[in-house]
């Protein structure tokens, strides 16, 4: 097929999005995304233990 | 993919799999997960004073809990097993948000208190455990070092009642090399607070050699006065050796008088000292009138005179939250 004035600008168009397109994707997996809040975990990732009902009732020997 | 956390000044960028400087906001599959939230590794029911709040509810208990966990490294740190503790080796109970207002009333406290390592950093679990506790009815207070960016810290504020603040040192160095933080953020918290109606009061740990200075001391009392008011309430404490500051002695009692006779001469109302038994040295006097308002003995209070929040001497009205 013969190249044509038009064909080639619509090549070099096409070519220009595609790059875009691709610097965007890049970026969007190296650039980080900015969170405030956070999620709620599914689980804690320690020890999970019963709660001491009496120690709970006492001041603690932590400070503040 | 990447996050970065907005919560606090450090703004950590975490890759998947990693956490933050805190340990506990955890970049998991490329969303941001607060590891602790509903998890307390501590619970306990403590008298208000011992947060240390003088002019908040004196002789009440506060219902006290804390995750694992903290945005601040300070070398000298009082609770660092659990504060500078990776949340895989905690022990900690589920007690999600409605739990903690159960129990805080089953307890027969009148408020929550978010402490012992730093609320800024189990902000979500604070934030919502703090909504439910104001429809209950309790108040809410947080005991922190004040390293949260303004944007969160708003919103946090509407819904709290009191807060007393670690201010450290009025030096940006002390901050950066003992505590791998900055002052800025820490006095914009003050400010913030207190422009939002929240009780503000502050505490100072005074370590021999670093931050003891007569005019490092005048010149946080002067930043108190001029930036909150000469009614803010001062708490300077004792340090005792801890953690990696095992090699300074605890804090002089003469350090700490001298810090209060300087509080004093600067023109605040209400200085205290923490962590020392001394005669008076934790008591409420009035300030017009020198006349004795609320006696302590350590965390205790033995007398209260207050009359609607009034002096009974001089009829002046003295600041803080009485009922």
């Amino acid at each position: 097929m013969e190249m044509t004035r038009r064909r080639f600008g619509r090549m070099l168009v096409a070519a220009g999005l595609m790059c875009v397109a691709g610097a965007r994707w890049v970026s969007s997996r190296t650039s980080p995304a900015r969170v405030m809040k956070a999620l709620k975990p599914d689980t804690f990732p320690g020890r999970l233990c019963e709660p001491d009902e009496a120690a709970m009732r006492t001041e603690g020997k932590w400070k503040g | 993919m990447v996050v970065q956390c907005d919560l606090c000044p450090k703004y950590c960028v975490i890759k998947p799999g990693e956490r933050g400087d805190c340990r506990i906001r955890v970049n998991m599959d490329g969303r941001l997960r607060a590891v602790t939230y509903g998890f307390p590794s501590a619970v306990h029911v403590d008298p208000i004073e011992k947060k240390p709040l003088n002019h908040f509810l004196p002789g009440t208990s506060v219902f006290s809990l804390a995750t694992v966990g903290c945005n601040l490294h300070c070398k000298n740190c009082q609770n660092w097993e659990i504060s500078q503790q990776d949340p895989e080796e905690a022990t900690a109970f589920p007690l999600p948000p409605a739990d903690v207002v159960r129990r805080a009333k089953r307890t027969g406290c009148v408020s929550v208190a978010y402490t012992y390592t730093d609320p800024s950093v189990y902000y979500e679990y604070t934030l919502d455990s703090c909504m439910l506790a104001r429809e209950a009815g309790l108040r809410n207070v947080l005991v922190t070092a004040g390293y949260l960016n303004e944007k969160p810290l708003r919103e946090l504020c509407k819904h709290v009642d009191a807060v007393t603040i670690d201010l450290k040192a009025m030096s940006d160095r002390f901050y950066r090399e003992i505590c791998g933080a900055t002052l800025a953020p820490v006095l914009n918290y003050f400010v913030v607070c207190k422009a939002m109606g929240v009780h503000v009061e502050a505490s100072n740990l005074l370590i021999p050699t670093l931050n003891d200075k007569d005019e490092e001391i005048e010149s946080l009392c002067r930043w108190i006065k001029e930036n909150l008011g000469s009614e803010t309430p001062l708490h300077f404490l004792r340090f005792f050796p801890q953690y990696r500051m095992r090699h300074l002695p605890p804090t002089p009692a003469s350090t700490l008088t001298r810090a209060r006779d300087i509080a004093t001469a600067s023109g605040l109302d209400y200085v205290y000292i923490g962590n020392l038994l001394e005669a008076d040295s934790a008591s409420t006097r009035c300030p017009g009138c020198h006349g004795m308002l609320i006696r302590r003995v350590g965390h205790q209070v033995q007398e209260n005179n207050l009359v609607d929040g009034l002096c009974p001497g001089c009829k002046r009205r003295i600041h803080g939250v009485w009922k």
